[in-house]
């Protein structure tokens, strides 16, 4: 019995976990008729002019265009997050992506998309979004979203100021 | 087998073990890094016999550990496997964790060698000059803990002749604890004759030298020589890129441009130099008896 308590514990543990294989590109994320939807876009343009200061391994990873993914509509259930949907859109269209959930906080960070992480580019780099052209100054976790809204998630070099994202303008 | 190399000067010995442990901590390449496994390996093979294989089998589940613990913490790279908790498992992290576990199973490896080689009497000798307090404190510590070890084994053998096996966990518990009080008493006493031996002996006195056996022969000379040329040169050649291999965000493989290849000979020649002593001697000897 002694012997079997670790393998209990790492059991124990990984049924708290779930485990999903990769999928193909599928259109899951395409609404039905009378579905919430909101439009998309991932990019990250700021790096194509920091080229510099980019991480050499990245070189290769970043899009010619900045474009990470072309803007897009996508499905959103009742209560979805910012999160929720670039999770989903994501997944479904094959992007990597990583977060840093806290669940202490209720918090979600997102420290890289498509390899492309927080740092990469210089000090000052990270990922931002934006809804209906405003920076929320929450995280992505905490903003729900409504049919209709534009979400931009953009990569800057610079804290924000290089994606219109400027603090203290009122 | 190894006393050619145990009777090389300590500089000598270990200025190569520096050579290879900080090689092997900083090398990218996967080729580098399994030279210095398999070097390590066949070293100690060659130092304390056949058994010394038995860390290929605590390898194995130490790399899967390693690879698995990465894996949990880190999810960069482009091949993604499977998802768990809504984050990517990625090849490229499962291949980063086995080599970060493959290098700490080399240092180990590395280290078990060095036990082997570097007595204390040879740690003294290196650093007595630079720091006497500390290396005496050194080579007490590294002598103390088997040493209370085999204190311990001695009094719970003698509890367990004049009072048998105890029974039961309370029985255990009491039994540890007069275990524990007999050995402290013994080490004071010890420490305190260590102290009053040490003085008898004028330790810490003005004008006392201490007699070393170590001379650097011929042979220290042209071994050291060998050492640091290849030594140089593999650094240089690591040094213009030809062998670095990025991990992320994509494996960038094992590189086998002729630079590359130049690097992992004269690597693979330097970290097997001792080995190559003690192979050399025991043919020479070998032949030398078979003439008898």
């Amino acid at each position: 019995m002694k012997r079997l308590l670790p393998l209990i514990a790492v059991l124990f543990i990984l049924c708290g976990c779930s485990v999903e294989l990769p999928g193909g590109v599928s259109s899951d994320t395409v609404p039905e008729e009378g579905q919430a939807s909101c439009t998309v876009t991932i990019e990250c343009k700021t790096v194509l002019d920091n080229m510099d200061m980019l991480d050499p391994d990245k070189k290769d990873i970043i899009p010619p265009d900045g474009i990470i993914l072309p803007e897009c509509v996508a499905a959103i259930d009742e209560g979805d997050t910012v999160f929720d949907l670039l999770a989903d859109v994501t997944r479904k269209n094959g992007i990597h992506m990583e977060f840093n959930s806290t669940p202490a906080y209720d918090s979600k960070y997102i420290e890289g998309i498509a390899n492309l992480y927080a740092f990469d580019c210089g000090e000052l780099s990270g990922w931002m979004f934006s809804v209906n052209g405003e920076f929320p100054t929450v995280g992505a976790n905490a903003v729900k979203l409504k049919d209709g809204d534009n979400v931009r998630v953009l990569y800057t070099c610079e804290l924000g100021q290089d994606i219109g994202n400027i603090y203290g303008e009122e | 087998m190894g006393r050619a190399f145990d009777t090389l000067h300590p500089w000598v010995s270990f200025i190569f073990f520096a050579v290879c442990i900080v090689f092997s901590m900083v090398s990218s390449s996967p080729v580098m890094l399994a030279v210095s496994f398999a070097s390590a390996l066949v070293l100690l093979c060659v130092l304390s016999g056949v058994k010394a294989l038995r860390y290929l089998l605590f390898s194995v589940p130490a790399i899967i550990a390693a690879a698995a613990v990465n894996t949990a913490f880190n999810h960069e790279g482009a091949t993604v496997l499977l998802y768990i908790n809504g984050n990517p498992i990625t090849l490229e992290s499962v291949i980063y964790g086995a080599v970060s576990g493959t290098v700490l199973m080399t240092v180990i490896i590395w280290f078990a060698c060095f036990s082997r080689i570097m007595t204390s009497e040879k740690i003294m000798f290196l650093f007595a000059k630079v720091s006497p307090s500390l290396s005496l404190l050194f080579s007490m510590i590294l002598r103390f803990v088997p040493q209370v070890t085999a204190k311990a084994r001695q009094i719970n053998e003698a509890q367990r002749l004049s009072y048998g096996t105890p029974a039961g966990l309370y029985g255990r518990i009491k039994r540890g604890l007069t275990v524990i009080y007999a050995l402290l008493l013994r080490s004071f006493e010890d420490a305190a004759d260590t102290a009053d031996s040490m003085k008898c002996r004028g330790y810490g006195l003005p004008g006392r030298t201490a007699f070393s056996r170590f001379r650097f022969t011929l042979l220290d000379g042209a071994v050291l020589a060998v050492m640091l040329v290849l030594t140089a040169a593999a650094a240089a050649a690591a040094g213009t890129g030809a062998v670095r291999s990025a991990y992320f965000p994509l494996f960038s493989g094992i590189k086998t441009g002729p630079y590359a290849v130049i690097t992992y000979t004269l690597y693979a020649a330097l970290l097997n130099i001792p080995a190559a002593l003690c192979l050399t001697e025991e043919i020479k000897w070998s032949y030398l008896k078979s003439r008898i």
